[in-house]
Parts: structure tokens; C-alpha cells; sequence
């Protein structure tokens, strides 16, 4: 038994090298730059904060010096927005939360993909519904137990990857040639499983509610899409724009105004450094202007 | 519970540390403490299905008592049916009254004479079909008296819920299993190192090979009439990989798992795919079902003994009752007659006992002649899975006629390369270490210890950093 068990931890210990080998390049590539911004918008003047998955990340800051903070963050679903949520309206005396309303953000496919392992870091456990294993499992095994988290191992191998490939000249969407295949492949993803998440349903209402009892305005925004992708889309939709106009939400649907401009996109359904700065400039004046005619 | 679950990995340390550190030298205490785990491990599935189980096992034990207590054959004849008819009831309620309900209806309905049975929604309980059949086994053992009814419940029930092979097999007899309860275990290293090493290539087979294949499986067979015959080929394919890296790699976890705690399971595949011919194929694969089916069906009905008539017979019958057991469906048991079809021959030419041996035994590579006939059994046994594998027998035909023409020249427009690359790799391995009990069985056994380690961390890294752990994937041979 000695034997067996000295040889086995030899073993384990390898095992635990390569264990904290992913979590230290996973922690300083996806849980610090995620709450960076909680730590960092602690004394900010905050007004608003816009809320997506990656559709939101092309905005990059461009509304700050308007008080509106984006937090979104690539994957991003319903409950994670809940969890930052929550820290902000605790922190911040905020006018209004801005909330991606994308066809797909319903989906089977967000509800599975999603960042709740580093989101439930805003997550207060004292007034959180996560049970207490269920808390500690996110925020500590997850994070930490790299050998049991295919999450951490798809972000060490995706950095592996790019860096491998970082000579690598990629063309831009506007060069591909194969856009039509490429929107229909995307939409497959997003709309293939057609159960509709009433977990992420129930958070996105859970949000609104919040936000009425703080007397905080919630607005809805549809990203803009490429012709290529709102062809393959056509009228799919998991509705998480009836949700929020059911509370009398004002959705704002900006996903045909770049149709025609796939210099605008990186790819299928995301815009490019540029079409971000052109879109943050919508959202300036569409929302802020209608928080000024309500004034 | 699932062996590729967080509660597995949990469970099992602390079930080992107890079983060897609290209980060492007590049989009795080992036993209930394995019992207890079983219940656990079943009951994490579905607590309800434990009173099945439960019933079984009082019933088989009191029966099997009585059988050995008796002398009068005509009781112990009745005591036998009753057994074979309580087990079998419940199999066929649970897994067969809907399937037997529909055919009627069907009938029926081509008869003119429409009728409406009360479809039940039944829930199949995992693993029923491999603890009836162990637990039949014993009965029809005990009866043949081939084996001494049980010496204490305990044991018994252990023997019936052991965990390791519950839900998926091996299907133990009891002739081989049942005596090990009794026997003192004593903790074994080279025994629990190499069931170690078992269950680590088990992982890999289920993780990395299954459960990778069986995405690109999905996509193809869900959307086959909109692929090319190529593409449909590679389906059928990589679902013979996949079927095989499940069910085998169960097999190699359970087998790897009762070693840590001191059992000998039976093996149940021995490099299925290295087959010259599809006698040598079937003696390879799911070899406690075969061997079961063997014995307690092929023989008792005259076996390949008898006139041409009797030959055939039994063939198809073994082949059909095979296919049926394996599903509720039509599918299966084509898939079954598919390979009566295929043996048949070799029964009636004599030479269904050709290749007994290991195919290039002794040699790095096969000869030209073994390379063709390994490559023509493969082709076979792929075109049997489509049938294993479709939804409905007309899918299946569909899916067999779309696959031959012109375009199986073209390239398949769904082509995984890195998972060409792993089961390319995975083949290697099995064909090097295809004369051991698994293929990393020996594997660098006389390297140098960093080297031999860097074996066992190549395994880890693939099954870490290549394996599909979406949601935990269920393996195949549970929903038999």
C-alpha cells in the first residue's frame, strides 16, 4: 500500500505542476483583467453601464467621459450581467443600465457558455442565491482546480494557439469570401438548440426588477449584425426583447444599420475597432438624448 | 454517478480509504461497506430504481437457497422459471412494453383493425439489462448446480450491485465473481497499479476518443441526406470509434476500478477492430455478453452441433435475441441479423475458429493478407453500426444506399482533422499494445522511470487538454 500510494503521489504531483501551471496563466489572462473593473470602478462617478456579451466589446470605454462604463466581456449571459449587477446598483447611485437584448442571448448555447466562474467574484454570498457549495465551487474550484475546469484549459489552449499563430496574417471580414457560409455556420451555433433558457430568462427578469426597485431606467439594445449573419438569422429569436418589453423596457434595435458596411465588422457579428467608435457615438445620442427629452 | 463526474472523483477516494484503511482485515465489513457504496452510486441516478434491485437480489438469494437445498428436480425447475420469469418480466416491462405495444398497433393498423394500447411513460433504469443477466446467471448456475447458492445475503447483494461494473458490465458470472466475496482481500500493488493504469486508458478511450467522435457523429447522422457518400462514410466510421472508445473504455474503468479494491473482473473486449474475420470479431467484442449468450442460450439450444438446419437456426436466433437485447428497436435487431448474415458462412465453411491467434503475432505489421481481411471486417462490422446507430431502419437504408456513389471519391465536407489525428494516434497505441490485456498495459514496462512516467503524463495531458468534457456525456451502453 506504501508503495502504491508513494508512486501515485508522484504521479499526482506532476499532475498538480501542470494544474498550476493552466491556473496561473488562466488567472492573469481571464479572472484578474475580469474583476479589474469592479476594482477599479470603486469611487468612479458612474451614471450608466452598457451590459453584452462580445457584441458589447468593440465599444471598448468610448462613453466614459459620459459616465456610462462598459462591462461587457466576451461570453458573457444573462446571469453573469446579474452578478455585476448586483455589485453596481450596491455601489453606484446608478441613472440607467443598458442591456444587450440579442436574439441569441436566450439561447441553449449562452446559457452553456457563459463566465459565471468569474462573475460570481461580484457576487456579495451574504445576499447571493447561489448555495453556499454551489458559491464556493464556482469561485474556488473552478478557479483553481485547473485539471477539472475545461474552462480554464480552453483559455490556456486558445492562448496557446493565437501565440503560436501570432505571425500569422488573418484577412479582415471585408476580404472573405466566404461570408454567406460563414453568418450561416455562426447562426447554427447560436439558434441550432431550440430550447429557449428559462434560467437566463429568470435572470434577465431578475434584473429588471432590481433595477425598477432602484428606480433605475433598463434599456435594451440589439447589436449590429452583418447582412451575412441577419440572412442566416431571418426571424430567429429567443426573445429576450419581449421579456424586457413586457416591464415596459425601450429596446433599441441597431442590428440593420451597418448592413451594408462589412468594413465595419471583424467578422459575422462583431464590429471592428472603428464600427464600435461609430456605434458608441449612436448610442450617445439615442440614449442619452432620450434620457434629456424625458428630463 | 458517472465515472467522468466531479462526484465520482469524490466518491471514490473516500469509498478506497475507507475499504482499506477502516475495514483492512474484516470481509464481512468490506462487504457491507461495498454494498452501501453500490447503493449510493445507483441511488445518485435514481434512489426509486433501488427497490428493483433490492427485489432481485431477495428473491434471487431465496430462490437460489431453496434450488440448493432441494433435491425434488421438478421444484427446483419451478424455482428456476419463477427467476427466469420475475427477471425477464421486469426487463421486458421496463425496456420492451412500449416497443411490443407500437409493433401491435402497427399490426393491427395493416390489418384494417386499428387499436389504441395505454402508452405508458416508462423510465428505463440504468444498467437493468446487465444486472439481470448477472443475476440469471447465478440462478441458472445454482440450478445446474455448477455453483453453491450464496453463503450470506451480504455477499450476494454485493455481488449483484457491485459498483464498478453495475451499470455497464462486464456481466460477471456468478461462478467467477460470487467466490471473491468471500475470499480475504489482501491489498495488492502490482494488481491496483495496473488497474490504475487501466482506468486512466479507460478515460482516454471514453473522453478523448467517444466522446470527441460522437460530436461529428451527431452532426452527420442528424443531417445525412445533405452529405456526400464520403462524408457519410467517415460517419460511419468515427461512430465505430466511438461506440467502441465508450462501451470499451467503461469496461477498462470498471475492470481498473474493482482491481483497486482487490476483484478480478472478466475482460470484455480484446482489440475488436484487429479482427481478421467477424467470428474472430465477435469473440473480441463484449465478450461477457457473447460468452453469456454462448453458454446460457447457443448451447442449450444444440450450438453449432446438428444438422444444417439447427446451425442456422441458432445462429440467428443468438444474433437476434444479441440485437434485441441491445434496444427497443428494429434497428438493433437488423444490426443483429446483419452479423447472423456475416458468420453464417464461416460456421457452414468450417472456419469460423481460423484465427484464434493474434493477428501478426510476434511482428511489428501485418502481412498484405491480414491487412485485407482486417480491413474487410472493419468495412463490415461499419456497415452493421449504421444500423446500431440510426434512428429508424428506413434512416439506416437511407443512410447505406446514400454512402455508395460516385461521391465517396470527393473530400467529406466534414473533416475533424485533429480528431482523424487523435483516433489515428489512439489505433497505434492499441495496435502496439494489442497483446496485452489493454494497450498501455506494457507500454514502456522496461523504460527508464522518467520515460515510462512520460507514458502515463502523455495519456493525462491528452485526456486534459483533447478531451470533450461538455456536460459530462453519459456513456452509450447505460440506455442498454
Amino acid at each position: 500500500m506504501k508503495k502504491y500510494f508513494q508512486k501515485l503521489s508522484s504521479f499526482l504531483l506532476g499532475v498538480m505542476a501542470i494544474n498550476i501551471l493552466v491556473t496561473f496563466v488562466v488567472d492573469g489572462l481571464y479572472y484578474e483583467p475580469y474583476t479589474k473593473m469592479m476594482r477599479e470602478s470603486k469611487g468612479q462617478d458612474i451614471k450608466g453601464i452598457i451590459m453584452a456579451d462580445s457584441h458589447g466589446l468593440p465599444l471598448k470605454q468610448n462613453l466614459s467621459d459620459k459616465g456610462i462604463v462598459n462591462i461587457s466581456w466576451g461570453s458573457d449571459s444573462y446571469e453573469d450581467m446579474n452578478n455585476k449587477l448586483q455589485f453596481y446598483l450596491k455601489h453606484h447611485d446608478l441613472d440607467y443600465v443598458i442591456i444587450s437584448a440579442d436574439n441569441h442571448l436566450l439561447s441553449n448555447y449562452r446559457e452553456n457558455l457563459n463566465n459565471v466562474e468569474a462573475s460570481i467574484n461580484y457576487v456579495d454570498p451574504e445576499f447571493s442565491d447561489y448555495s453556499l457549495t454551489g458559491y464556493l465551487y464556482l469561485k474556488y474550484i473552478k478557479r483553481y482546480c485547473s485539471v477539472i475546469s475545461p474552462k480554464n484549459r480552453d483559455i490556456f489552449l486558445a492562448r496557446l494557439k493565437s501565440f503560436l499563430k501570432k505571425n500569422l496574417v488573418r484577412k479582415s471580414w471585408e476580404e472573405k469570401e466566404d461570408k454567406i457560409a460563414r453568418g450561416e455556420k455562426r447562426v447554427r451555433l447560436h439558434f441550432d438548440n431550440l430550447r429557449k433558457s428559462e434560467v437566463l430568462s429568470q435572470d434577465l427578469s431578475d434584473m429588471i426588477e432590481m433595477c425598477e426597485a432602484k428606480g433605475v431606467k433598463v434599456f435594451g439594445i440589439k447589436y449590429p449584425l452583418t447582412s451575412a449573419y441577419l440572412r442566416a438569422m431571418n426571424s430567429s429569436n429567443f426573445g429576450s426583447d419581449s421579456v424586457m418589453k413586457a416591464y415596459g423596457c425601450r429596446i433599441l434595435d441597431f442590428q440593420k444599420i451597418f448592413m451594408e458596411r462589412n468594413d465595419l465588422f471583424s467578422d459575422e457579428d462583431h464590429l471592428n475597432l472603428e464600427g464600435g467608435k461609430l456605434f458608441a457615438n449612436m448610442i450617445e445620442n439615442d440614449v442619452l438624448n432620450f434620457r434629456a427629452s424625458k428630463e | 454517478m458517472l465515472f467522468n463526474s466531479l462526484d465520482f472523483a469524490v466518491f471514490l477516494p473516500l469509498v478506497f480509504l475507507i475499504y482499506w484503511f477502516v475495514f483492512p482485515k474484516n470481509i464481512k465489513q468490506q462487504n457491507v461497506m461495498l454494498l452501501i457504496s453500490s447503493y449510493v452510486f445507483y441511488g445518485w441516478w435514481d434512489w426509486r430504481f433501488l427497490s428493483l434491485i433490492l427485489f432481485s437480489t431477495i428473491l434471487d438469494y431465496m430462490l437460489g437457497k431453496r434450488m440448493g437445498n432441494s433435491q425434488n428436480e421438478s421444484d427446483r425447475k419451478w424455482l428456476l422459471a419463477t427467476s427466469v420469469v420475475v427477471n425477464l418480466g421486469f426487463l421486458g416491462f421496463f425496456k420492451y412494453y412500449n416497443f411490443f405495444a407500437d409493433s401491435f398497433v402497427q399490426v393491427f393498423t395493416f390489418m384494417g383493425q386499428p387499436i389504441h394500447p395505454r402508452a405508458l411513460s416508462i423510465v428505463l433504469p440504468v444498467g437493468i439489462s446487465f444486472y439481470t443477466f448477472q443475476t440469471l446467471s447465478y440462478s441458472i448456475d445454482v440450478y445446474k448446480r455448477k455453483l453453491e447458492p450464496a453463503r450470506d445475503f451480504i455477499s450476494f447483494a454485493t455481488f449483484v450491485s457491485f459498483f464498478p461494473q453495475l451499470v455497464a458490465g462486464p456481466i460477471e458470472r456468478a461462478t467467477h465473481l460470487l467466490p471473491q466475496f468471500y475470499k480475504k482481500r489482501k491489498f495488492d500493488y502490482a494488481l491496483a497499479a495496473d488497474g490504475s493504469k487501466q482506468m486512466l486508458w479507460g478515460f482516454f478511450k471514453k473522453v478523448v476518443i467517444a466522446d470527441n467522435c460522437a460530436e461529428y457523429v451527431n452532426i452527420i447522422f442528424q443531417n445525412y441526406e445533405n452529405y456526400s457518400a464520403s462524408t457519410l462514410a467517415l460517419g460511419a466510421v468515427l461512430f465505430a470509434f466511438q461506440i467502441y472508445g465508450d462501451f470499451s473504455g467503461y469496461s477498462d474503468i470498471a475492470i481498473g476500478l474493482s482491481r483497486l479494491f482487490g476483484f478480478d473482473l472478466m475482460k470484455n473486449f480484446a482489440f475488436p477492430y484487429f479482427s481478421r474475420d467477424i467470428a474472430e470479431f465477435w469473440r473480441r467484442w463484449h465478450i461477457s455478453l457473447s460468452t453469456w449468450f454462448r453458454d446460457y442460450l447457443y448451447i442449450p439450444l444444440g450450438g453449432s452441433k446438428g444438422g444444417l438446419g439447427i446451425k442456422i437456426r441458432n445462429t440467428f436466433i443468438i444474433f437476434l435475441v444479441s440485437g434485441f437485447w441491445h434496444g427497443a428497436n428494429w434497428t438493433f435487431v437488423i444490426w443483429g441479423a446483419l452479423n447472423a448474415l456475416y458468420f453464417l458462412p464461416l460456421l457452414l465453411a468450417g472456419k469460423n475458429r481460423n484465427n484464434l491467434n493474434q493477428i501478426a503475432e510476434g511482428r511489428l505489421l501485418p502481412s498484405f493478407k491480414e491487412a485485407g481481411q482486417l480491413l474487410i471486417t472493419f468495412s463490415l462490422t461499419c456497415l452493421a453500426w449504421v444500423f446500431f446507430r440510426a434512428e429508424s431502419v428506413t434512416m439506416a437504408f437511407d443512410y447505406i444506399s446514400s454512402m455508395f456513389s460516385i461521391s465517396i471519391l470527393s473530400k467529406p465536407q466534414v473533416f475533424p482533422i485533429e480528431i482523424i489525428a487523435l483516433v489515428g494516434l489512439f489505433i497505434m497505441i492499441e495496435w502496439l499494445g494489442r497483446e496485452s490485456d489493454f494497450a498501455i498495459q506494457s507500454l514502456g514496462i522496461k523504460w527508464r522511470r522518467p520515460f515510462r512516467y512520460g507514458v502515463y503524463y502523455g495519456v493525462f495531458m491528452l485526456i486534459y487538454f483533447a478531451g470533450n468534457f461538455s456536460d459530462e456525456i453519459e456513456f452509450i451502453y447505460f440506455q442498454f
